[in-house]
């Protein structure tokens, strides 16, 4: 007769427990690992321990999912340079085995304690969400830039010498002339921005991100300086090969 | 003296065939000044060889030539090939490889060159890229509390 209400408080606290985790990202949950109901040795513990390690798991599982992603985007990134690729490698690399191990610990953990403290190394010591995949995407993003500068380069070259042809047989390019010596500004405003841009991005650590979230805030702001320019400068080259055409 | 009778005809024949096919594609209807110019834009195709003596047999001789070495005469009626079925192929060669209205000397040439045009084209494809990879850099850290 008293083990029914006994189990049904345990079985309550338990399912406080999943919520607690559920709603605070497992790593989160303060002190869970502490109060009776965690604990493995009874029924409603058992039940909280388990949901815990699954979500756990799940959490190690979407990370991992993520890194293939990213690494894929590596592959098939054709702009990165070969520095680039090779930093992005050992760092998804590394991730993905760290990942991996603890993947394995975490299911072979029987410890409500060392399950807490390894649930919360998935997060804190990868931020794969938070660092890996910023990193990736600003440094395929930043190598892209940098190629599309070359090509803007080698277009306003191009158009120079299709302004000065144009003017030589007696067409006003005053308006060309002018838009081309915007564009060659804002080539040169990108080109000055990008170099060490990417460089920098690789450098962060999760260590660093959980110290400082906006570790990456100034290369972003930086980047998107740099689409703005090569934006600018592209329509300034649409607008010349117009104004040559009429 | 029966072949020379056919093989006559069979020029004769040609001489036709090689006319209404120029009509067709517009190049003139037997003026050699209209002719040559198609003739010269082929760039290797199979002509029958004007020396070749004429003959009854189904597969006519053929040489293979380059633009450069295709004189301004050969277009005319004394080149056509040895058969109506080698003339087609002849014609549907050169014309295939006829210059397109557009490039004819009347039109204006281009003033921004079509490399250009490719080059600033991919230019605004890594700028769409860059986009997204910006947009992706700002979405992930979303996904951290998951």
């Amino acid at each position: 007769m008293q083990t029914r209400p006994t189990r049904k408080l345990g079985t309550a606290a338990a399912l406080t427990l999943t919520g607690v985790l559920a709603l605070s990202g497992v790593a989160n949950a303060t002190d869970a690992s502490t109060t009776s109901s965690s604990d493995p040795s009874n029924d409603a513990g058992h039940v909280a321990f388990d949901a815990a390690k699954t979500r756990c798991l799940e959490s190690v599982d979407v990370r991992l999912t993520a890194i293939g992603r990213y690494q894929g985007n590596v592959a098939a990134a054709v702009n990165l340079t070969s520095d680039h690729r090779a930093s992005l490698d050992s760092i998804l690399g590394s991730a993905q085995s760290g990942l991996t191990t603890l993947r394995a610990t975490i299911e072979a953990e029987t410890d409500p304690a060392a399950l807490k403290s390894e649930c919360s190394e998935v997060f804190t010591g990868y931020r794969i969400f938070a660092l890996r995949g910023p990193q990736t995407r600003l440094s395929i993003g930043g190598d892209a830039a940098a190629a599309a500068a070359d090509k803007l380069a080698d277009v306003a070259a191009d158009l120079a010498e299709d302004i000065a042809e144009a003017k030589a047989a007696g067409k006003d390019t005053s308006e060309a002339e002018a838009d081309l010596a915007d564009m060659q500004a804002k080539i040169a405003d990108a080109e000055a921005k990008l170099p060490g841009l990417v460089d920098t991005v690789l450098t962060f650590t999760p260590a660093q991100w959980n110290a400082d979230h906006t570790v990456l805030s100034g290369s972003i702001s930086t980047l998107r300086a740099v689409r703005s320019d090569l934006k600018d400068a592209a329509r300034d080259a649409r607008k010349i090969t117009v104004e040559l055409a009429d | 003296m029966q072949l020379r009778l056919s093989s006559a005809a069979t020029i004769a024949g040609l001489i036709a065939v090689v006319g209404a096919a120029l009509t067709g594609c517009g190049a003139g209807r037997g003026d050699s000044a209209d002719i040559e110019p198609i003739t010269r834009t082929t760039s290797v195709s199979t002509i029958v060889d004007p020396n070749a003596t004429p003959s009854t047999s189904s597969a006519p001789q053929v040489i293979a030539v380059s633009p450069a070495s295709v004189p301004a005469s050969s277009a005319s009626a004394s080149s056509v090939p040895a058969s109506p079925s080698s003339a087609s192929t002849a014609i549907a060669s050169a014309t295939s490889t006829a210059p397109a209205p557009a490039s004819s000397p009347s039109a204006p040439a281009p003033v921004v060159g079509s490399a250009t045009m490719n080059r600033l084209s991919e230019t605004e494809a890594l700028l769409a890229a860059l986009d997204a990879q910006l947009q992706s850099a700002t979405d992930d850290p979303a996904s951290e509390s998951k």
